[in-house]
């Protein structure tokens, strides 16, 4: 009975069929609809406000009411899942790549993965970051088969547009929305909260490989091969003194580790 | 398998003298640089933050996490600042309810 209860009071909330919802509150039918269409419009406002707060540039790049409209679209085609706000709207970047009225915006799919990466970032776990003293002195066999561990806080978001100049610009905080060229070259943006705010960096194809190869327990050797292919002229002591630098890495891996993977397809 | 770079390297990274080199390289000049995490000697500071711009809870308004605050300059957002920093931008160490009437410029 109570399952049933939750679901005909589910069905009503997120838009479809009252009429069975309406049957289970008490008083009479005209009051139980409208009474019904208030609990519905708060149901979906606090979603709708949950992803206006978590995508503040999406939304500010479209526009409150087309953000709105659009976000109600996406509370319809995606309930929440689980009793958590915190977890909602990690499938609106993918909802916005296949929303028609989008399409004139082919970027903001991208920002909004953007906007994603930073809110996991911002809420994944702590941990010390590996200083430059935990890897001195290793022997040439051990740093070339050494595998580095990231930050849980490190996402990479890759887009063939310029995300990060286009998240810039369009911050809550920022009161003038200066033009951005949408087809400048595309950006891939190293998101991290090392200490205690998240913040976003630039980086070049080579560091991006290098970065992924390592998250996925690829030795140095090897993640350093994989940076030289996506990018010839990748430095490797440079890349490696701006994360130590950085603190993007946050431990050492085991060294059983299986190493020298063939990197190509 | 197309290991080899289109173009030499100043560095050989396909060897493990290149990785090593590059890896002691590296950790020489990282440990001159200014670190960028300091968590100690970071203190919170209320009442200095600009809606949308705090970090964590506002305890007197209600909402709970990052960017979520509404009013400028609010006495229970805060954000991290250098430690002894915080007064000297009109800020406060203890949260309160109300704005902060000499905000910073």
């Amino acid at each position: 009975m109570l399952r049933e209860v939750q679901r005909s009071v589910r069905t009503a909330l997120l838009g479809g069929d009252p009429a069975a919802a309406e049957a289970l509150v008490a008083g009479n039918a005209v009051a139980a609809a409208e009474r019904l269409l208030v609990h519905r419009n708060n149901a979906q406002l606090s979603l709708i406000g949950v992803l206006a707060a978590d995508f503040p540039v999406t939304r500010r790049i479209v526009g409150a009411d087309f953000f709105t409209a659009m976000a109600r679209q996406f509370v319809f085609a995606h309930p929440p899942l689980r009793p958590e706000l915190l977890a909602y709207g990690g499938e609106l970047p993918d909802f916005i790549a296949g929303f028609p009225p989008a399409r004139p915006l082919p970027y903001l799919a991208d920002v909004a993965r953007l906007e994603a990466a930073v809110k996991g970032s911002y809420f994944a776990a702590d941990a010390v970051s590996l200083r430059p003293a935990d890897l001195a002195g290793l022997q040439d066999e051990v740093a070339a088969e050494l595998v580095l561990a990231l930050h849980p806080s490190v996402r990479i978001v890759a887009s063939p547009f310029p995300i990060l100049t286009l998240h810039r610009a369009n911050r809550a905080d920022r009161a003038a929305v200066g033009r951005v060229d949408t087809t400048a070259p595309g950006e891939t943006v190293l998101v991290s909260r090392i200490a205690a705010e998240v913040t976003l960096d630039a980086i070049g194809p080579g560091d991006a490989a290098f970065l992924t190869a390592v998250g996925a327990g690829r030795p140095l050797i090897d993640a350093a091969a994989a940076a030289c292919l996506a990018d010839p002229a990748f430095d490797l002591q440079a890349s490696l003194t701006l994360h130590l630098v950085h603190g993007t890495f946050a431990g050492t891996g085991s060294r059983g580790w299986p190493h020298r993977q063939d990197l190509s397809p | 398998m197309p290991r080899t770079p289109s173009r030499p390297l100043a560095r050989p990274l396909s060897n493990p003298l290149g990785i090593a080199a590059a890896l002691a390289g590296a950790v020489a000049a990282a440990a001159v640089a200014q670190p960028a995490q300091a968590q100690e000697g970071q203190e919170r500071c209320y009442g200095i933050t600009r809606a949308g711009e705090n970090l964590c809870e506002n305890a007197f308004q209600g909402h709970s996490c990052a960017g979520q605050a509404t009013q400028d300059f609010h006495g229970g957002d805060w954000v991290l600042v250098p430690a002894g920093t915080c007064e000297e931008m009109q800020g406060a160490l203890e949260p309160y309810d109300g704005i902060n009437d000499t905000p910073p410029a």
